[in-house]
């Protein structure tokens, strides 16, 4: 009986020495890592250039004419998922949604030709930066009669640059 | 308490065997080593004495990826170094460094977060790699990020928690 007693203490005793060193030993046998990212906020155009002519019709301007002539051109965009974009034009520094400036067409012969160019995002807010979410982006440009009925006969033109940025 | 379930059970098996004998000198030098070699199966059934481990101050970790841009959307890679240490050395060599991340899996981790948050999170591949010379070695973590994965991602923080663990 004392050897059983014996045998069953001492069985008590080593176990609970495994079990202690399981409890020392086994916390560097893991280590935990923290991992961290920062995407921000984007958007960018996916297609151009784009040309538009501003006309009343036939490609030509009217210079009897009482009302604008007008052109537009669509370019596409994405942003990432809920964000917005705003645009700027010719870099001027300043970006909004929609954007509107007034730019000048040269002339091939002489003077030049005021536009009003506004950048409208169509599309709205974007839904990712990935393959098949486009969104539209409307330019409009017109030139009152104001403008044009004071204008040489000529043909006008002008490269614009748009840029796009995310709402911050 | 896995060790005290190896102790019990190997005790058991010997207290039969050693049923007619039990009183005798020889039955209690024998039931000794045999609590002595169950109490060692217990610690290394238990994983309690590891030959490789995390060393002090390489228990926990951080890495931040570089700024994940949308737009351009390269793959990104961001590394951590943890000091270990294999007991004798010769462990380096059977020792099996596994991860399992706490947003994803032991094959893929994954970054959660976004705003408004991303469902199907930034997925990265991890990998481990250990060298240097004798028994205190140099562990790298590696981690990538490819550009599809966060292209549509929503902008905002991401994280998550790396689990390294080593076996023996």
């Amino acid at each position: 009986m004392n050897t059983k007693i014996f045998r069953n203490i001492l069985a008590g005793a080593m176990a609970l020495m495994g079990l202690f060193a399981g409890e020392v030993f086994a916390q560097a046998t893991s280590a935990n890592v923290t991992v961290t990212a920062v995407v921000p906020k984007a958007c960018r155009f996916y297609s151009g250039p784009a040309s538009m002519t501003i006309e009343h019709g036939g490609g030509l301007i009217d210079p009897t004419s009482a009302s604008n002539a007008t052109g537009s051109a669509t370019l596409d965009y994405r942003c990432m998922n809920t964000v917005a974009p705003r645009f700027d034009i010719d870099a001027s520094g300043t970006y909004a949604s929609p954007k509107t400036a007034t730019v000048n067409l040269v002339g091939v012969l002489l003077g030049n030709l005021a536009a009003d160019i506004t950048v409208t995002a169509t599309g709205g807010a974007g839904t990712g930066l990935g393959a098949g979410q486009n969104k539209t982006a409307t330019i409009g440009a017109l030139i009152t009669p104001a403008n044009f009925g004071a204008a040489t006969p000529d043909t006008y033109s002008k490269t614009v640059t748009i840029g796009i940025e995310a709402i911050p | 308490m896995r060790p005290l379930f190896v102790v019990h059970a190997i005790l058991n098996v010997i207290s039969i065997s050693m049923k007619r004998l039990r009183t005798s000198p020889a039955a209690i030098r024998t039931t000794l080593g045999a609590c002595v070699v169950a109490a060692m199966l217990g610690c290394v059934s238990g994983k309690a004495f590891a030959s490789c481990e995390f060393r002090a101050g390489s228990t926990t970790g951080s890495v931040a990826f570089p700024v994940l841009d949308p737009v351009t959307a390269p793959n990104v890679t961001a590394a951590i170094q943890l000091n270990v240490r294999c007991t004798p050395a010769g462990d380096f060599a059977i020792a099996q460094w596994t991860w399992t991340s706490a947003n994803g899996g032991a094959s893929l981790g994954r970054l959660a977060g976004g705003t408004p948050a991303y469902a199907p999170g930034i997925a990265y591949s991890a990998g481990i790699a250990v060298v240097g010379q004798g028994a205190n070695r140099t562990l790298t973590l590696t981690l990538q990020v490819a550009g599809p994965s966060y292209a549509n991602a929503s902008a905002g923080s991401y994280s998550d928690v790396l689990t390294l663990m080593v076996t023996p």
